[in-house]
């Protein structure tokens, strides 16, 4: 227990700046410009670095640090394949629908994207369904997110969970009630030192292994129960079937432009140079942080050659405990709780603003309230969710846990065709996208729960061929959309 | 720069910048697979110390995605002002929130 100090001292250290970032920019709220524009997308000013940086920290979560790299370790280099799609998910959204939704954030006066779904479609039912949806997978990920961070900090500093998941998740809520340019500086900040917990990982690792040459050669000598060498092949021995291999360039690659939390991001930057210079740094961070970290996870068995006894997700502790000294391994666990923290504050801040501004609007009949309410309203909408959450991640409930598994491919189902065909089909309309949800979610739901599976594939090739197939059936079905919402979301096809 | 781009001139060249990225993503992911598929049943040859086809699609893909965004980037996609005077004003949802300067 005397290590255990050393450990908590970076961790401290790293939580106390955060929360004095936090504190700082909640007493400047209000004081610059629009007050709710500020709260929910730091008024539209972010620069390019901070922007790749918020993007790449809310996508990375605690699962890039622990479970993938532990998965990893059991698999071999077959599941650098199923991540490698990432190295185009840093560019994609951005380069997309980037600067649309730059421009019509503007143009419609949209803070978040179920105000853009509004504007678009003109229809209440769909803004409530998706606005519904987007909280409860939200709370159920920030659930999933602060049990996984509580679990490393108990494994790494042998201190309670629940002790952890209090100094850490409060934290986290704190600064999220300082609103989005808080969130982003802090992903910034993050961002960093979850590659920093990176390159520490991978020094030991290179170097307990006795250099990558030496690793590689124990690896290929290895037999994980696929035969010797499966470690080596791109399909771990067979373990990882190709077309499951090949639905994760969707699920992880060309679906993530669906993932509302990163869609917000591309209203809340300044201009087109940031949003150029974030498509780069983006696609470097992300690619080096997700090919890395799971890359580590395959070295990582030349150093933790057998199966930890709570599993492949304990991996990583394992080998942060054994292999460190207590100050490097306090450094190194700030890694996936940055990961963590970023990923909830980034979640936490999306989910108020859906019920304050869309579920809010969308159910109320009288006036709307006025913004200066809204913005008290906001920071205590903030700080009951996550108070909330902290207190279903203390007493884990089973239906949480089991939302949180689809909750990724949900919201990808459920968002990437109204937005996709929205900004970029004039046909598309509120029928489509309704038709798009119900048919998307409740086949991809249906296959996950029943078990029923499409040859290898992941069920989100389920859920986003059917939800294609709703969308274009529901359009075409349908009503035109009007002569107003034509001119402001295809200026150039009128 | 010249005169200022319109509303729908911007949104032509969204359209298209659009298209060129998926273009990029698409190649990156044919690339990715062709190097699985030629060098995948060779697991024992190395390159970097290694796996052969490791090091092609999963280092090399990388590499390829930082090179094409940088030239996509920096000559492809086009600068112009985000705020747009000309823009309709029809779906203003909340008056209080106009950003213009």
């Amino acid at each position: 227990m005397g290590d255990s100090i050393f450990i908590l001292l970076p961790i401290i250290f790293f939580l106390v700046i955060l929360l004095g970032f936090g504190l700082i920019s909640h007493s400047h709220l209000g004081r610059r410009g629009e007050a709710t524009t500020e709260y929910f997308l730091a008024g539209r000013g972010l620069r390019g670095i901070v922007l790749a940086m918020t993007l790449v920290a809310t996508y990375g979560s605690v699962s890039s640090f622990v479970s993938g790299p532990g998965v990893a370790w059991q698999m071999g280099f077959g599941w650098v394949v199923f991540a490698a799609p990432q190295i185009i998910t840093g560019f994609l959204i951005l380069g997309v629908v980037g600067k649309r939704l730059a421009l019509l954030s503007r143009s419609t006066s949209s803070l978040t994207i179920i105000d853009i779904i509004n504007a678009r479609y003109q229809s209440k039912p769909l803004a409530g369904t998706l606005g519904l949806l987007l909280l409860v997978f939200f709370t159920a990920m920030i659930v999933g997110q602060f049990i996984g961070g509580a679990q490393i900090f108990a494994a790494i500093t042998g201190y309670d969970y629940k002790a952890g998941l209090l100094l850490f998740a409060v934290v986290t809520v704190v600064y999220t009630t300082g609103g989005f340019r808080t969130v982003a500086v802090t992903d910034l900040i993050c961002a960093v030192l979850m590659l920093v917990g990176m390159f520490a990982l991978g020094a030991v690792i290179i170097n307990d292994g006795g250099g990558i040459g030496a690793i590689v050669e124990r690896l290929a000598a290895t037999d994980p129960g696929k035969g010797t060498g499966a470690l080596m092949t791109p399909n771990a021995g067979g373990a990882l079937p190709y077309p499951l291999l090949l639905s994760a360039w969707l699920l992880v690659g060309f679906g993530t432009i669906g993932l509302p939390q990163s869609l917000v991001r591309c209203m809340s930057y300044r201009s087109t140079s940031d949003l150029h210079t974030a498509m780069v740094v983006a696609t470097v961070v992300c690619g080096a942080l997700m090919i890395g970290m799971t890359m580590l996870g395959v070295l990582s068995r030349a150093v933790v050659p057998e199966l930890p006894a709570n599993g492949t997700d304990a991996v990583i502790p394992t080998l942060v405990v054994a292999h460190m000294h207590p100050i490097l391994a306090g450094i190194t666990i700030i890694g996936p709780l940055a990961a963590t923290m970023s990923t909830v504050s980034s979640l936490l801040l999306s989910a108020s603003a859906t019920i304050v501004r869309d579920l809010a609007l969308t159910f109320s009949t009288g006036p709307t309230t006025t913004l200066a309410n809204s913005l008290r309203w906001s920071v205590v909408t903030t700080s009951l969710l996550g108070a909330a959450a902290i207190l279903l991640a203390m007493f884990p409930q089973d239906i949480v846990v089991w939302v949180n598994m689809f909750a990724f491919g949900g919201l990808e189902t459920a968002f990437l065709w109204p937005i996709v065909l929205g900004l970029f089909w004039p046909r598309m309309n509120a029928q489509g996208a309704l038709l798009c949800i119900f048919l998307g979610i409740g086949c991809y739901l249906a296959t996950m729960i029943l078990g029923i599976k499409l040859g290898t594939c992941h069920n989100i090739v389920v859920g986003l061929s059917m939800g294609l197939l709703g969308s274009v059936a529901g359009s075409l079905l349908g009503d035109r959309p009007t002569e107003t919402v034509r001119r402001v979301f295809f200026p150039h096809r009128c | 720069m010249g005169k200022p781009m319109t509303y729908a001139e911007k949104f032509r060249a969204t359209d298209r910048e659009a298209v060129l990225t998926l273009a990029l993503a698409i190649a990156i992911a044919a690339f990715f697979w062709g190097a699985v598929a030629l060098f995948g049943d060779r697991p024992q040859d190395l390159l970097w110390g290694l796996p052969l086809w490791f090091s092609v699609s999963c280092l090399g893909g990388y590499l390829l995605s930082v090179a094409g965004v940088a030239i996509l980037t920096r000559f492809l996609m086009r600068d112009f002002d985000l705020d747009s005077p000309d823009a309709p004003a029809d779906l203003r949802q909340f008056e209080g929130d106009h950003h213009g300067r």
